[in-house]
């Protein structure tokens, strides 16, 4: 080859590589973000966290209840495998979010509301990353899901309410439900509810006997990786449905006041 | 004010100098993160962890002159960290992404040319993963050989040799693809014949 076909070579790659980066435009508010996890860090802990920690303990809820859904026994024997999901404050949108906003940050369009009629109305809005590990810890698939926090008059501290929503198919979502679900039908759509004792436990945490039977029945969730390595047990209720292709669920950790029918309505005003 | 004085700046604690220095580098990082792992939602994570680790980290680095090789060398780490752990998961969001591209072109020679491109960056995208941080570094970020080594951490010789067999792989790919496009070009004027 000669020379000037070289050349061209050099500028074809280039070329390429420019087309390419066209397509990438750097997001706004990208340093607003950063600074306000370098201050948030400096003030909390004194120390540097990387981002992608599972930080949340409604991570875990999540999680668990999926893991549920797909195998128990791997939640229960080891940390490595199951569904890891992970969100950062840096994402965090505070203004009830548009559904092209939705669907440029997650992909999807899910139904969602502002407000419920019990008095719970819109926080926050945040994607979570969720990975599906093997028993090696591997990663073997990722995907985003949708995440929408409510608090109410008077919330307290470690109260959530949240609703997350997922594309999955109807065969993962129907395939193996907690055993102590029971379901009611609105419209067409099948509302599974569940109430169980949720167990945040940190990493290396080894179940009792006790605890894997309860986890066994579906009256126990154990979600590993708990901030400062405390164990910490809350109550939880949840509804789930499947819709258009996509999995909802609602979940509520210490709201104490809500009752299954409450949880139930809440489910039937996103289904509209 | 310099970005040697804006490193100074920021090794003393000062947040709105990381703030001036990363409007100089959001986009050439940012871009460069796309180009290495073909994820725009994954170089958010990337360009935003390594501006906190930046921060984080710039006491280390003893000659502010050098920033932008040091800042690049984590760069790429997190980089290669986010892209081998994506190769192992479903690219859900690139799908996405590929969604969202628009394609617009009107006249058949801009869609031909930018057909190259996209088929010259699916042959870049095969490279493993070194040999495209090079090719990306060299051409996309103009960096020379001698700053490419200091990125990647390793000798000089190395870059050269990853640059030459990158370049001959997309050399022959390129061939190929010029073949098609006349080929189709012929095709096309005896359509119009």
């Amino acid at each position: 080859m000669d020379k000037n076909f070289d050349e061209n070579i050099d500028q074809k790659i280039r070329e390429a590589l420019i087309h390419k980066a066209d397509d990438a435009s750097n997001p706004e508010n990208m340093f607003f973000r950063i600074r306000n996890e370098i201050l948030k860090d400096k003030d909390n802990k004194g120390v540097f966290t990387m981002k992608h920690k599972l930080l949340n303990p409604k991570t875990f809820i999540i999680a668990g209840m999926v893991i549920i859904a797909t195998t128990v026994t791997c939640v229960a024997a080891t940390n490595l495998s199951g569904i890891f999901g992970s969100s950062s404050h840096l994402t965090e949108i505070r203004t009830f979010p548009s559904k092209d906003k939705v669907n440029e940050t997650v992909g999807f369009t899910p139904k969602y509301v502002e407000s419920f009629n019990n008095g719970f109305k819109f926080d926050t809005f945040n994607y979570v990353n969720n990975e599906v590990r093997n028993e090696k810890g591997d990663a073997t698939e990722k995907y985003k899901s949708a995440d929408f926090d409510y608090k109410k008059d008077g919330s307290k501290k470690g109260q959530i309410l949240s609703m997350s929503a997922e594309k999955t198919d109807d065969k993962s979502f129907y395939g193996n439900m907690p055993k102590n679900a029971s379901e009611v039908e609105y419209n067409g759509v099948k509302i599974i509810y569940t109430s169980s004792q949720y167990k945040s436990v940190p990493e290396g945490y080894k179940p009792t006997d006790e605890e894997k039977d309860l986890q066994d029945k579906g009256l126990l969730e154990i979600g590993y990786g708990s901030e400062k390595d405390e164990i910490k047990v809350s109550q939880n209720q949840s509804v789930m449905w499947y819709e258009d292709g996509l999995s909802y669920c609602i979940i509520n950790m210490d709201y104490t006041e809500l009752s299954k029918d409450d949880m139930i309505n809440m489910a039937k005003e996103v289904i509209g | 004010m310099s970005e040697e004085e804006l490193v100074i700046k920021i090794q003393s604690g000062d947040m709105n100098a990381l703030g001036e220095l990363f409007e100089i580098y959001k986009n050439e990082s940012f871009k460069y993160s796309y180009l290495i792992t073909g994820s725009k939602y994954t170089s958010e994570d990337i360009v935003q962890e390594a501006f906190i680790s930046c921060y984080k980290n710039i006491k280390s680095l003893k000659n502010p002159e050098f920033f932008k090789s040091w800042f690049f060398k984590m760069l790429t780490r997190i980089a290669w960290r986010y892209a081998k752990k994506d190769k192992k998961s479903l690219p859900v969001d690139n799908i996405f992404e590929k969604l969202d591209e628009k394609n617009i072109d009107t006249s058949i020679e801009q869609y031909l040319r930018k057909e190259q491109n996209n088929n010259l960056y699916a042959e870049i995208e095969k490279l493993d993963l070194k040999q495209k941080t090079v090719i990306v570094l060299y051409y996309f970020n103009g960096l020379t050989v001698s700053e490419i080594a200091k990125v990647m951490g390793c000798f000089e010789g190395t870059v050269k040799s990853r640059l030459h067999s990158a370049r001959k792989k997309l050399k022959s790919s390129l061939i190929k693809c010029n073949d098609e496009y006349n080929h189709r070009n012929l095709k096309r004027v005896g359509l119009d014949g």
